[in-house]
């Protein structure tokens, strides 16, 4: 495991429209001691707000910038695939790691996630314990085993 | 070679007191002769036995023999033999003085063609008025008789036709044409076609190609063109034109047929609307297979999680009761889940179909059995598979069909009997094998047949219906998607199942379907 003192911890960005999957997926992460910051944005169009520092979220004090996104796929206005194409075409926001994590277990949304640039794809599961399960082995790969691109603020 | 006949007595006794008409007399055989002779007509005479006495030149034109080679011959070998018993007849009738005018009969040309003529025939009388023999006007009505015959051809066509001389002038229409265009002879016939109706048929598709197509390439098959008409309304026409001679080196003719598919295309047009339709309710379950899987499924997630975080971290504060209740509606979420996935794959017979392919039936039993093992070795039966044809279907849709008739007879089995289980061909069916280049109508039928508990039978309708029962889940766990599935599968496949059973005594699944393919697989 490599020394990450001198690295402030990741903030995660969480898109889904579901309050109660978005309370549940704090939950977890609680549960499984991944204690970083977890902001989180309600559909696409928000989250491209988010991530292009536009209107609400202007300030980088208040909106930091992620160095993950964890994203459901379906949601109102613009749902995860569109969020993803965008975000994977724009240089700036192309190389923040994005985890799908949806209820979806359809082979056809597997691939074209991976297509479009996933870095991993999760399938919501069933039961709370397992989803605690699950954010402790995304816990353990993103925050711990994996080096994430430090993204500068300004750039 | 008519100087025979024309005996000059009569005539110089009728007028013999003028210089005049002596001078006329004189000349009067020289007259008829170059009449005769130069009539278009076959003017013939012959003796009351029938043989031919003079033979002028439209008789030569007519028949083909010069009158070297007729004079002297019986006349009836002008007649085709089905016509041989008219000349007895004609001779009675001369012998009694009378005439015969414009009889239709048909003569034999020297080459063998048959002739339509028009037959007149009179007696001719000595002087003495005694009757010697007959003249005979035969005039050549084939090129009548074909015209006609063409025009009954023309008008008996249901599909209109036009006959278009050279400068577009309408020389003939049939009645299919009046009818559908609702117009009459007298405003149709040797009308400019681009004038007939005020211009209604001055459609520029169709200039163009009388103009220019029909002209150069002699004819143009099906051109669609749909053209508003004042009095018809919107007509939708199929139109076909051939250029045509009357005769070689005659005038050019136009044959245009204007086939009325307005009614047609309309059916077409609703036919196209319904596929459009059920494309579409097609596409709206396929949403809603969606719309079952994920959104539905998100509430439901929900409860059980939350249900779960009640338990874990409230569980000893909700007392005995409390835990009871949650237990049941976690329970009654895990059905519902069931349910929804059920669902989801009874909606994925059709909309997550594969291709067809030839599969050897026996093999897939023998898959689907090996799947189900360990089922089977806990129940202490058996199942035999017997002879099963080679058919084209979906791989993976048959083994899902086995998998769940099978399953249910390993399921619905009787507590003190080991389940036989038993897959093979009907008796009398043929076992087919579709790589063997079989017939294209070919069917096949087999039976998967167990020794269980098997049902009323007034429910073998009723249990391929979706969610269908007979049992509480309490006896028996299922949600009743099984055999709901597996008619959705065989209907797929363009066959049927049905089902029979004795109560106590086991229940056969009887699948008929089709040895090759004959649909269009519709992908999805």
């Amino acid at each position: 495991m490599k020394e990450k003192k001198d690295v402030k911890p990741i903030t995660i960005l969480l898109a889904d429209d579901s309050e109660d999957d978005r309370l549940l997926t704090q939950m977890a992460l609680d549960e499984s001691l991944v204690v970083n910051e977890l902001r989180t944005v309600e559909d696409g169009e928000e989250l491209m707000e988010y991530l292009r520092r536009s209107g609400r979220y202007a300030d980088p004090e208040t909106s930091p910038r992620p160095g993950l996104i964890l994203l459901d796929l379906n949601m109102p206005r613009k749902d995860g695939r569109e969020a993803l194409q965008e975000i994977k075409a724009d240089p700036l926001l192309r190389r923040i790691p994005i985890v799908a994590l949806t209820t979806s277990e359809d082979q056809e949304d597997i691939i074209r996630s991976y297509d479009l640039g996933v870095s991993s794809f999760i399938t919501k599961p069933i039961s709370f314990n397992s989803l605690v399960e699950v954010m402790k082995g995304f816990g353990k790969y993103w925050i711990e085993i994996v080096s994430i691109p430090v993204l500068n603020d300004e750039a | 070679m008519i100087n025979q006949l024309f005996d000059p007595a009569p005539l110089s006794a009728g007028a013999s007191n003028s210089h005049v008409q002596l001078s006329s007399i004189e000349v009067a055989p020289y007259w008829l002769s170059a009449i005769v002779d130069s009539a278009d007509d076959a003017i013939i005479s012959k003796t009351l036995d029938g043989i031919i006495m003079s033979w002028n030149k439209g008789a030569e034109r007519t028949f083909g023999y010069t009158a070297e080679e007729a004079i002297g011959q019986p006349v009836t070998m002008l007649m085709p033999p089905e016509h041989q018993n008219e000349e007895p007849s004609i001779l009675a009738r001369l012998r009694q003085g009378q005439k015969i005018n414009h009889f239709e009969t048909v003569r034999t040309h020297k080459d063998g063609r048959l002739l339509d003529i028009s037959l007149s025939v009179s007696p001719i009388r000595n002087a003495e008025g005694t009757i010697i023999g007959a003249s005979k006007i035969a005039r050549d009505i084939t090129d009548r008789k074909i015209a006609e015959e063409r025009s009954n051809i023309l008008q008996t066509i249901r599909e209109p036709l036009v006959i278009l001389d050279a400068d577009l002038r309408v020389k003939l229409a049939n009645r299919a044409f009046y009818q559908t265009f609702q117009v009459t002879e007298d405003e149709t016939e040797n009308k400019l076609f681009y004038e007939l109706g005020n211009g209604e048929w001055k459609i520029p598709a169709l200039c163009t190609l009388l103009e220019e197509i029909v002209p150069r390439d002699t004819q143009f098959n099906n051109f669609e063109v749909e053209h508003d008409f004042p009095h018809v309304g919107r007509k939708a026409m199929l139109l076909n034109a051939r250029r045509v001679y009357q005769e070689p080196g005659g005038t050019q003719t136009i044959l245009l047929s204007i086939e009325d598919v307005t009614e047609r295309k309309r059916l077409e047009n609703a036919l196209q609307a319904h596929t459009r339709k059920l494309e579409w309710s097609n596409r709206e379950l396929q949403d809603f297979a969606y719309i079952a899987s994920h959104d539905l499924q998100e509430p439901l997630r929900a409860i059980q999680a939350f249900g779960d975080r009640l338990m874990s971290r409230h569980g000893q504060a909700l007392g005995d009761e409390g835990r009871d209740y949650l237990n049941r509606m976690q329970n009654a979420a895990g059905r519902m889940r069931t349910l929804i996935q059920n669902l989801l794959e009874y909606s994925r017979v059709t909309t997550k179909a594969n291709p067809f392919k030839i599969i050897n039936l026996e093999q897939v039993a023998n898959a689907t059995v090996s799947d189900l093992s360990q089922r089977v070795e806990e129940s202490g039966g058996r199942i035999e598979i017997g002879a099963l044809p080679t058919i084209e279907a979906d791989a993976s849709q048959m083994r899902q069909l086995l998998q769940n008739l099978i399953g249910n007879a390993l399921k619905f089995r009787r507590a003190d009997v080991a389940p036989v289980i038993r897959l093979h061909t009907v008796e009398g069916w043929p076992c087919p094998d579709a790589n063997k280049g079989s017939a294209g109508e070919e069917q096949c039928r087999f039976v998967v047949e167990d020794n269980g508990i098997g049902f009323d039978e007034k429910y073998a309708e009723r249990i391929f219906s979706p969610f269908e029962r007979l049992h509480s889940q309490r006896q028996y766990e299922g949600t009743g998607i099984g055999l709901a599935i597996c008619r959705k599968i065989v209907e797929r496949h363009g066959g049927y199942i049905t089902a029979r059973a004795v109560p106590g005594q086991g229940a056969g699944f009887t699948i008929t379907l089709p040895v090759r393919q004959q649909q269009e697989e519709f992908k999805t």
